[in-house]
């Protein structure tokens, strides 16, 4: 228990407040006596006395508001009763004055999560309100059938359920509107009018009955003497019986079970073998479709790997072509190498890199006018080593006249005067077997040579050299 | 005996949803501890 003034926790042995000191001996016997009704409403809540139990509620609250507990349960039965916004007004009241931890919000919640059957009782109550402004205007059909609706919409409305018995009473329907009030009494187990209701209508019909032995007393039956006609026809009654031999029992059960089996074999057997036959062909035709369809996916398949077979052996062709032996690149790549050379002055090496260059695959214009412009400068490199060649033998520089003529028959094997003169060059730098050898080769390449006659000289004489040596030796060696 | 019409004139009408509001502030009721208090405060000051 809290004190009324400072809300602080109440010391159950002293009659007042320990923190601010205020009297709480009357107050403390006000709280009990609150929750004294309280239980009591709890109690006939518990056993649907609603009406009691509104009643204890009220009282518990007049003697303390604050009773939360009370007010909650009043809410509750408010709501069974199908006062749902008396219900509500408690529940909000409750939620106010202990916001937290209360069951009220909880309560409140559902209510409004559920709008339609909030809209649907509050039509209720809505057609309730008309039909009883009918009623007491004298309407009493309209108000039976307003009634009527009211009561489908919202069965635990008991108002509506003790108007309409009222009304159905007053058309003289007592059967329906005892059975109405007895429906009040399901929800309200004493609801006084209902109960007042239901007792005077048995009052009234126990005064329209006064003989009520008759009501209870069985008839007796007497039966019809009748006299016969000449067209009569009497019929004797059939003195068959059935034998009661178990026998015949069982054998009735196997014929059954045989005629049951039968039935099954011919008549349902087929049927289930036709389903289970149905269903596997159409699996099978399922696998069919489904092979017939993998069977044009893989043709469409193998025509795209033809596709890109053959895409790829071109574009393999395309790349040697642009990365092989012949192709552009590597052309590309020996024309740089033969210009560099050439830069460098090696017109030789220059003349042997163009030689190996197929101006055909140059892919440019450019490219082949440099390779046209190179070659015409280093073919023309024949003659020039030739003269070169011969500067540096007048100078009497041999080794150097022996390469340049070496590099003019390079560029022209045909030029016999560059040969002749490397043979000179030879016959100052070699010995007299290679010059042998030179003179020999010179005859063979060049025979109508103008030089071929020099250099056969030559060589007959180198021959005759050779011959008196040899023949000096041998003079020397024997005594 | 029952009075249709005296018995017609009990049945007060129910309040709908949009008298909700109107309900609650309604509520505001005075119970035994208000009472208690006012006269404890009545005695205090006329003391």
């Amino acid at each position: 228990m809290k004190c009324y003034r400072c809300n602080c926790q109440l010391d159950n042995n002293s009659d007042y407040c320990l923190k601010c000191g205020a009297d709480v001996s009357v107050y403390k016997i006000v709280v009990r006596a609150s929750n004294s009704y309280y239980n009591q409403g709890l109690q006939k809540a518990k056993v649907r006395d609603l009406s009691g139990a509104v009643s204890c509620l009220k009282t518990s609250l007049c003697i303390n508001k604050n009773n939360i507990k009370a007010r909650n349960l009043l809410g509750l039965v408010y709501f069974e009763m199908g006062e749902v916004v008396m219900a509500l007004s408690e529940w909000v009241v409750s939620k106010n004055l202990k916001p937290e931890r209360n069951v009220a919000e909880s309560y409140i919640n559902r209510v409004q999560n559920n709008p339609n059957k909030l809209e649907m009782m509050n039509q209720a109550i809505r057609r309730f309100n008309i039909s009883l402004k009918y009623a007491r205007e004298g309407n009493y059909d309209m108000a039976v059938i307003q009634l009527k609706k009211v009561v489908a919409m919202n069965p635990n409305l008991i108002k509506a359920e003790l108007l309409l018995g009222l009304l159905l009473w007053k058309d003289g329907q007592n059967e329906r509107a005892k059975k109405t009030f007895a429906r009040v009494l399901k929800i309200d187990r004493n609801n006084t009018l209902a109960l007042r209701y239901l007792a005077e209508i048995d009052g009234q019909t126990a005064k329209e009955e006064p003989d009520t032995e008759a009501i209870f007393k069985k008839k007796r039956y007497t039966p019809e003497i009748t006299n016969m006609s000449g067209h009569d026809v009497i019929i004797p009654p059939n003195s068959y019986k059935e034998p009661s031999n178990g026998i015949f029992t069982v054998l009735s059960i196997l014929l059954g079970v045989v005629i049951g089996a039968a039935l099954v074999w011919y008549l349902i057997l087929p049927a289930k073998i036709s389903n289970i036959n149905y269903d596997n062909n159409r699996i099978v035709l399922e696998y069919s479709e489904q092979l017939a369809a993998n069977s044009v996916d893989m043709a469409n398949l193998k025509s795209q790997i033809e596709n890109l077979t053959t895409e790829r052996d071109n574009l393999s062709l395309q790349l040697s072509g642009y990365t092989g032996q012949t192709g552009e690149s590597n052309m590309y790549s020996m024309l740089i190498d033969a210009a560099k050379a050439y830069i460098d002055y090696d017109f030789a090496g220059a003349l042997i890199l163009l030689q190996k260059i197929d101006v055909a695959l140059l892919p440019t214009q450019t490219a082949k006018d440099v390779y046209n412009a190179m070659l015409v400068a280093c073919n023309g490199g024949a003659e020039r080593f030739a003269a070169q060649g011969t500067k540096a033998y007048l100078e009497q520089d041999y080794i150097s006249a022996a390469d340049y003529f070496k590099a003019a028959l390079i560029y022209d094997e045909t030029n016999d005067e560059a040969a002749y003169y490397l043979g000179l060059c030879y016959a100052e730098t070699e010995d007299a077997d290679t010059m042998a050898e030179y003179y020999a080769d010179f005859l063979e390449k060049y025979p109508q040579s103008a030089y071929a006659a020099d250099i056969t000289a030559r060589l007959d004489a180198l021959n005759a050299a050779n011959a008196q040596s040899e023949e000096e030796e041998t003079t020397q060696q024997t005594p | 005996m029952i009075d249709f019409d005296e018995e017609i004139k009990k049945f007060q009408p129910s309040q709908e949803v949009d008298e909700a509001e109107d309900a609650i502030y309604g509520n505001n009721t005075v119970d035994v501890t208000d009472i208690i208090d006012k006269i404890i405060k009545k005695t205090t000051e006329s003391k």
